[in-house]
């Protein structure tokens, strides 16, 4: 579709000229998230500043006839938006203000394009944080968050995004603004729940009520190291058997450690194959008997050893190692898919075994670091685009595992979304009457198609035909 | 005031269930009665397959379809415009799977809360649900209808606690919602537009449920205090705080005595605010957070009560209840603004002012407060006093005297999103066969 110069001049009057991207050289910071390469650049990016010119700019895309794709900082890891058919992208980076504070209520009302970080960091002083915390937190925004119900490793205890919203403004396909709203338990169905996670098809997040926590009293951070995956897998079982759950319980092995190691100089054994991270927080009373028992779970499965991060500066190198793992990777291989399976926790063993089994099988080095706690892993498939054949090898590996993980009882995707990525997938995941009441949902909001149209569910068009992006990673 | 106008469906041709054994389908009667309404049968499904014929056939002849559980909330809700049959799925009664090391359970819908939670004890877990009247409450009407208790504020309601569930929806088809596991993002979240839909989208026939395991060690601790305001206070300084609490909740039985209140605040009841706190977690943990408690509401640790359950009011069916909702720091401000205007209310000059006796239980961490009178007299002060406004964001009409609910704004004004909502119930119930008409502007 070309987009004429009457439509661009109204654009502009909306949004200012500089809300307005176009040009091939400007455009390419645009043409993928963090799953692609794709040259799939918009025609044009609107970058509104208030609600108010988003819904004016989509009601007159609206009245056009003429899809759009909304576009966050751009760090979702499934194609989300990836534009498709959609001529125009917009964003939200220029809607940054934070609102309003309201700790009486333990609520901050902040406009999407809030970088996650920067919520904790507004409310930090006073010993509040909001919880959700992806590995992109540093860069990733609050729509994107709330469009892709983010997670992180700190979910296993406190739960997603989408358990921490009290309240979303969204202008919907039609150009309307609306509140959705469960304050008070508000009588009607949840479409704060139904909107969250949605990929951008449902609507633009313009900004979110969220709910903030306070610090807890005490953390303690633990690093258990492992000969291999099958023992720290097992030990994830130990402990979630013991009855404890820990904020976070995370799992790298011998490939991820050897490149985090190399970036960040922690200091772990080069002789582990597998590590796992575990904080425990709440009261300081009971906090080290509980560390206790997690080490003697830990040891119980063949932990080598337990080291307890000493204070506030070795904890956040731990994490940091583990947050950036991904940037790591480059250190291993020129290119790398991250898959983004569950599983039950109790199946991370047979799960792990598969990967291995698939790694030999396709010949390509398989890294893995997992959410185990949650049992959702992310296999990182290393490889080389230069060489010929090994995207396809990459991508059939990575749809088996994915497989796999149905199988087992799992899902395929935890965190990252469906996007493009996994569309192919959803017939697996889900019988057709399931696929067709989603569609039948994704229609109650988006009656016409134009928001972020051929995501999440497969359309009445059938297999769509998009181009499989060259995969990446990240989350 | 909603007005629910009827439909007249035609008479059942029970012929057509002829599939189900014996005790399955009965003719409705008098005790059946939602707003003065008699179904013309009920049907109680031991097979999804007789759940699913029930709904196709209802959609074929637009007949009215109410789900009922274990009965304990069948009562809330508009007037239905139909209901021709009562459809109970007590009888879907399998604990299907439990899965300790996972942390989840499934179960059919008619399984009762307690009966669930007695079988997860016995693996050292819980469902973190506290649902009232939980020997009758089934897990399907929970899920339905999002049912809480104090532990919302620990561990959400469920619509936090639900991973997947399996539905009959209004046009009959069979859907899976969600999954199995705790974390799952693929395609759209169905499991968060079912639960609470109270029935009008589709039929739950079994639920998968994240389970937490059972605390080493737990209490309850009741702090009172003679005013709201000395409540409000320890409220703020204890929801400020950092303590993990799994419940905090509110007790107030304040009894409106007209004629002792004309005379002096010695001769009347002086009603005593109650914080209820929950903590659990280790024997160290569970005292060290009784100690903070009692220094956040200034009380010597030897001096709190210790309870076992949450009081409650006594249940009477003359006295109206309601349930509202509000910013947490907004609740109790909100209360003492509805308790001054029932006591005006119920005063009526020159006539014989009667007592009014009313409970209030609440969750304080989380803004919401039902409030029930213990007879009949007040009842049209109450609903008056809690109309949506101001600090009340939201109010729901849970029982009205004589159960009838026609011409009573039971949901209160329609959210903001109505219109998003009447589009998603004409999608899965094209023919409002599910409850129709009973939820928000009469979905």
């Amino acid at each position: 579709m070309s987009l004429d110069s009457k439509l661009l001049s109204e654009l502009r009057a909306i949004v200012g000229a500089d809300g307005v991207v176009e040009g091939r050289a400007s455009l390419k910071v645009y043409e993928c998230d963090g799953y692609t390469l794709a040259k799939a650049a918009p025609e044009l990016v609107v970058l509104p500043q208030t609600t108010g010119q988003a819904s004016e700019v989509i009601k007159l895309l609206a009245a056009r006839r003429i899809a759009f794709v909304p576009r966050g900082a751009g760090t979702g890891v499934s194609g989300g938006c990836l534009p498709g058919d959609a001529a125009v992208m917009i964003g939200t980076s220029r809607m940054r203000a934070i609102r309003h504070l309201d700790l009486a209520n333990r609520v901050a009302e902040v406009e999407a394009g809030v970088v996650n970080i920067e919520v904790t960091r507004a409310v930090e002083g006073r010993g509040f944080y909001y919880a959700p915390d992806p590995s992109s937190q540093s860069a990733c925004t609050i729509g994107g968050n709330v469009a892709e119900n983010s997670g992180g490793p700190h979910t296993l205890k406190y739960g997603v995004t989408v358990n921490h919203l009290i309240a979303i403004e969204v202008v919907l396909p039609s150009g309307e603004v609306v509140w959705l709203d469960r304050c008070g338990d508000a009588p009607g169905y949840d479409l704060v729940g139904v909107f969250t996670g949605s990929e951008g098809t449902l609507g633009l997040v313009t900004a979110a009520r969220v709910r903030l926590m306070r610090r807890p009293e005490a953390v303690t951070t633990l690093l258990a190291i492992f000969p291999g995956v099958a023992e720290a897998s097992r030990a994830v079982s130990a402990i979630i058997a013991a009855g404890i759950v820990p904020a976070a319980l995370e799992m790298m092995d011998a490939l991820v450690i050897s490149a985090v190691e190399a970036a960040y100089h922690f200091g772990f054994p080069s002789d582990a194959g597998a590590v796992l991270i575990i904080e425990l927080d709440g009261l300081a009373a009971g906090l080290d008997g509980l560390a206790e028992r997690v080490g003697q779970a830990c040891v119980g499965e063949g932990a080598s050893e337990i080291r307890r991060a000493a204070d506030e500066a070795e904890r956040a190198l731990l994490w940091k190692s583990r947050k950036r793992a991904f940037g790591a990777m480059g250190r291993l291989t020129p290119n790398y898919c991250t898959q983004d399976g569950v599983v039950p926790r109790s199946r991370l063993p047979e799960i792990v075994a598969v990967v291995a089994e698939v790694s030999s099988r396709y010949q390509l080095r398989i890294a893995n670091l997992m959410h185990a706690g949650d049992g959702n892993i992310h296999p990182l498939i290393l490889y080389d685009e230069s060489r010929p054949g090994e995207v396809e090898r990459v991508l059939a590996a990575g749809d088996e595992i994915l497989r796999a993980c149905l199988d087992l009882g799992g899902s395929i995707s935890g965190e990252h979304g469906i996007g493009v990525e996994k569309l192919g997938l959803m017939g697996a995941a889900f019988g057709p009457e399931t696929l067709a009441a989603m569609a039948d949902l994704r229609a109650a909001f988006n009656p016409l198609g134009l928001c972020n149209p051929n995501k999440v569910v497969p359309t009445d068009r059938g297999c769509i035909e998009v181009v499989r992006p060259r995969p990446r990673g990240g989350g | 005031m909603t007005t629910t106008p009827t439909r007249a469906s035609e008479p059942i041709d029970t012929t057509v269930f002829a599939s189900l054994g014996p005790g399955q389908l009965r003719p409705g009667r008098e005790v059946d009665a939602l707003s003065g309404r008699v179904p013309q049968i009920v049907i109680t499904a031991r097979e999804v397959e007789q759940v699913r014929a029930a709904v196709t056939e209802a959609r074929s002849k637009k007949l009215g379809v109410i789900v009922s559980g274990g009965g304990t909330l069948l009562h809330v809700g508009n007037a239905p415009r139909t209901f021709d049959i009562k459809l109970a799925t007590t009888a879907l009664g399998r604990i299907v799977e439990q899965n300790p090391e996972d942390m989840t359970v499934c179960c059919e819908a008619g399984v009762t809360l307690a009966r669930l939670q007695r079988s997860l004890a016995k693996l050292g877990q819980r469902l973190c649900i506290d649902a009232a009247a939980e020997e009758k409450a089934t897990i399907g009407g929970i899920v339905a209808t999002n049912a809480t208790g104090g532990l919302r504020y620990g561990f959400g309601t469920p619509r936090d606690l639900v991973l997947g569930m399996n539905v009959i929806d209004g046009c009959g088809r069979t859907l899976g919602a969600g999954g199995r596991v705790v974390k799952n993002v693929a395609g759209y979240d169905l499991v968060r537009l079912l639960t609470g839909s109270w029935g009008t989208l589709a039929v739950v026939t079994d639920v998968t449920l994240r389970t937490h395991p059972l605390p080493a060690a737990a209490a309850t601790l009741v702090f009172d205090f003679a005013s709201a305001s000395d409540l409000d206070a320890a409220r703020g300084r204890v929801f400020g705080a950092n303590l993990p609490l799994a419940a905090l909740d509110l007790a107030v039985d304040l009894s409106v005595d007209p004629a002792s209140d004309a005379q002096s605040s010695a001769g009347g009841s002086v009603p005593i605010w109650s914080l209820i706190a929950r903590v659990e977690g280790s024997e160290e943990e569970v005292a060290a957070q009784g100690d903070r408690l009692c220094a956040l509401c200034g009380r010597d640790p030897a001096d709190a009560l210790e309870a076992w359950a949450s009081p409650a009011g006594a249940e009477d069916s003359a006295g109206a209840a309601v349930r509202i909702g509000t910013e947490p720091a907004d609740l109790i401000p909100a209360l003492v603004d509805i308790l001054a205007q029932v006591r005006q209310g119920s005063v009526r000059p020159g006539a014989k002012s009667k007592a009014v006796s009313l409970f209030v239980g609440g969750h304080l961490g989380n803004g919401i407060a039902r409030l029930q009178l213990g007879n009949a007299a007040g009842g049209a002060a109450l609903l008056r006093a809690t109309e949506v406004g101001g600090r009340v964001r939201t109010r729901v009409i849970e029982r009205v005297p004589a159960g009838d609910f026609s011409g009573h704004d039971v949901w209160g004004p329609l959210p903001a999103s109505f219109a998003l909502m009447r589009e998603l119930k004409r999608r899965f119930d094209p023919d409002s066969v599910l409850a129709p008409g009973r939820f928000v502007g009469g979905l």
